[in-house]
């Protein structure tokens, strides 16, 4: 459990937050399940989370583990670039 | 003429001999011998061409070198040294690292020293019009409204105009080098939300593409505020929602209408026939005629509130203010209403605040009259015991009636509905549902004409309170 390390981060939740979450949701099962530990970040409850990762804009997914940190921006709706992005192998899973 | 040369030497025979020479060529010549006459010049206007006599006596031909050239009024000037055969090094190191373009050596043959002008003019049109491009692309890409940025493979920011900044509250100086995120998009745009101090939060259309950037792979990221079109859109979609609901709840309205007007009307044709008989006896006679009576009441009573809505409706109700003594009404009403709440066995009470004469206020008698009548109605309507109780209380500039009842209650999800046209609270009381349930949606649309507001409290199985305030005067609020 908890291999990969995803914060996404989000502005309130509605369609455009929901799609996000539910794209990431299918691609961490599809790609490793059980093994990715995701929290997703709601800027407008938790503002200092945000200032403090710097994030511009959302949806905005940041790999925290395994290094290297990667950062995205976008509705993540293409499976294989974001894991392409992400520097996940499925291989591995 | 090809263009303006400013010629500084200090030996005449010289200037008389490139003069001509450039004169002839087509150039514009002014000379000068030193540097008073050089700056002199210089103040009158701007040169293509510097042609400057590195050794002029007395004074360095490298001071006015460096001085042109830390004015950037003279940025466009190009400044050419001259210098004699046996030159020394030193000094034309010093002009070339002080900014100068280049160096003519004399002697020179004409024909070299003209084609060398004309060479240093075509790369002086060159720079301008490079300078020029720029200038203008850069005006395109600073004063475009949506923020532009230049984002590299790791995701940090290369780039960002100054839409960028007034997006991001953030500095141009702030935002290069800070991560950004890469942008991934599967269409040709996405809808990200900005993440800003202020709390005025906006969207954007975000598009990205592929783009060189100082030889690496990076992304040209446009980013357009479409919050307000959002929003719009957003109220387009809830107004084509209302519009649904009202156009279904009129269809309701109808069918319920026509069964409201049909009861009735049933009741006055079934015993309309049976009068008809010979041998009813007078009191069944009364009887019946009491029921058409009735009948025909309510009737009329569904067909003046739909008359009603429907003048609401198209602004066709007007008001129309006069002196009005409070008191006097609520007395009238109690005495209308009186005999009814006597016949279900209701205390009926009113309380007034202020002493007869001192309660005179200016507004439409008609639509207190009819929403105070209506409120009443429906408190003896739906209570079937205890008690009902109305009156007023000042609190300037308004005057805040109510109307409270110990009758049934209104569940709280339907607090808000009952003054929506068409909607009644309860319907379980099959008899209590009599009625267009249009009255407390006019009385709230009365209120709301003279200038002020409705509002109901309401605990089930306790009762009923409804209030309404308006101003005592059409100007004082």
């Amino acid at each position: 459990m908890g291999k990969y390390v995803l914060k996404l981060f989000v502005t309130g939740i509605n369609a455009r937050s929901e799609k996000a979450i539910k794209n990431l949701k299918e691609i961490c099962n599809s790609a490793f399940p059980n093994e990715y530990e995701l929290i997703v970040i709601d800027v407008l409850e938790s503002p200092e989370i945000a200032e403090e990762e710097k994030i511009l804009a959302t949806p905005t997914l940041v790999k925290t583990l395994p290094l290297p940190i990667r950062r995205l921006i976008g509705d993540l709706s293409d499976k294989e670039k974001v894991l392409l992005y992400l520097d996940i192998n499925k291989k591995q899973a | 003429m090809k263009g303006k040369i400013l010629y500084v030497d200090d030996e005449a025979d010289n200037l008389t001999i490139f003069s001509k020479m450039l004169l002839n060529d087509g150039y514009h010549v002014d000379t000068a011998t030193n540097s008073k006459e050089t700056d002199a010049l210089l103040e009158k206007g701007c040169y293509d061409i510097l042609l400057l006599d590195i050794g002029l006596k007395n004074e360095s031909g490298l001071d006015i070198l460096k001085k042109v050239k830390s004015d950037p009024e003279f940025k466009l000037m190009m400044v050419v040294m001259i210098t004699g055969l046996f030159r020394d090094s030193d000094q034309l190191s010093n002009g070339l690292e002080s900014g100068a373009d280049g160096y003519l050596t004399r002697p020179i043959k004409k024909r070299e020293f003209l084609a060398r002008i004309n060479a240093f003019m075509r790369h002086r049109q060159t720079i301008i019009a490079l300078e020029k491009s720029e200038t203008r692309f850069k005006k395109i890409i600073d004063r475009n409204p949506d923020a532009i940025l230049i984002v590299e493979n790791n995701g940090h920011i290369k780039f960002a105009n100054p839409a960028a900044e007034k997006m991001f509250q953030l500095s141009i100086d702030y935002l290069l080098n800070q991560s950004f995120g890469y942008p991934l998009i599967s269409g040709e745009h996405t809808e990200i939300n900005i993440v800003r101090k202020t709390t005025d939060k906006l969207v954007g259309e975000m598009r990205t593409i592929d783009i060189d950037w100082d030889d690496t792979d990076a992304f040209l990221t446009s980013i357009r505020d479409i919050t307000e079109l959002k929003k719009l859109l957003e109220e387009l979609v809830l107004a084509r929602e209302k519009a649904e609901e009202n156009d279904k709840l009129k269809s309701a309205f109808l069918a319920n209408m026509s069964h409201e007007i049909r009861t009735p009307m049933n009741g006055i044709l079934g015993f309309a026939e049976l009068l008809k008989e010979s041998e009813l006896s007078g009191e069944d006679k009364n009887q019946y005629l009491g029921i058409i009576q009735d009948a025909g009441e309510r009737m009329l009573s569904i067909i003046n509130n739909i008359i009603d809505v429907s003048k609401i409706e198209s602004g066709q109700m007007e008001v129309s203010n006069s002196e009005i003594n409070i008191n006097d009404i609520l007395k009238y009403i109690f005495t209308f209403f009186k005999p009814q709440t006597d016949s279900k066995s209701l205390r009926f009470s009113y309380e007034t605040e202020k002493m007869d004469e001192e309660i005179t206020i200016v507004s439409d008698r008609e639509k207190i009259y009819a929403i105070l009548t209506n409120l009443i109605r429906n408190a003896i309507k739906f209570c079937d015991s205890g008690e009902i109780k109305f009156g007023y209380k000042i609190n300037h500039p308004f005057i805040e009636f109510f109307v409270a009842d110990t009758g049934s209650g209104i569940p709280k999800n339907r607090l808000e509905a009952i003054f929506e046209r068409f909607i009644q609270a309860d319907i379980e009381n099959i008899m209590a549902k009599q009625g267009s349930g249009l009255g407390l949606a006019i009385s709230k649309a009365y209120v709301e004409m003279l200038g002020g507001n409705m509002w109901v409290e309401s605990t089930v199985g306790k009762g009923s309170t409804f209030n309404f305030s308006i101003p005592m005067k059409p100007g004082d609020i």
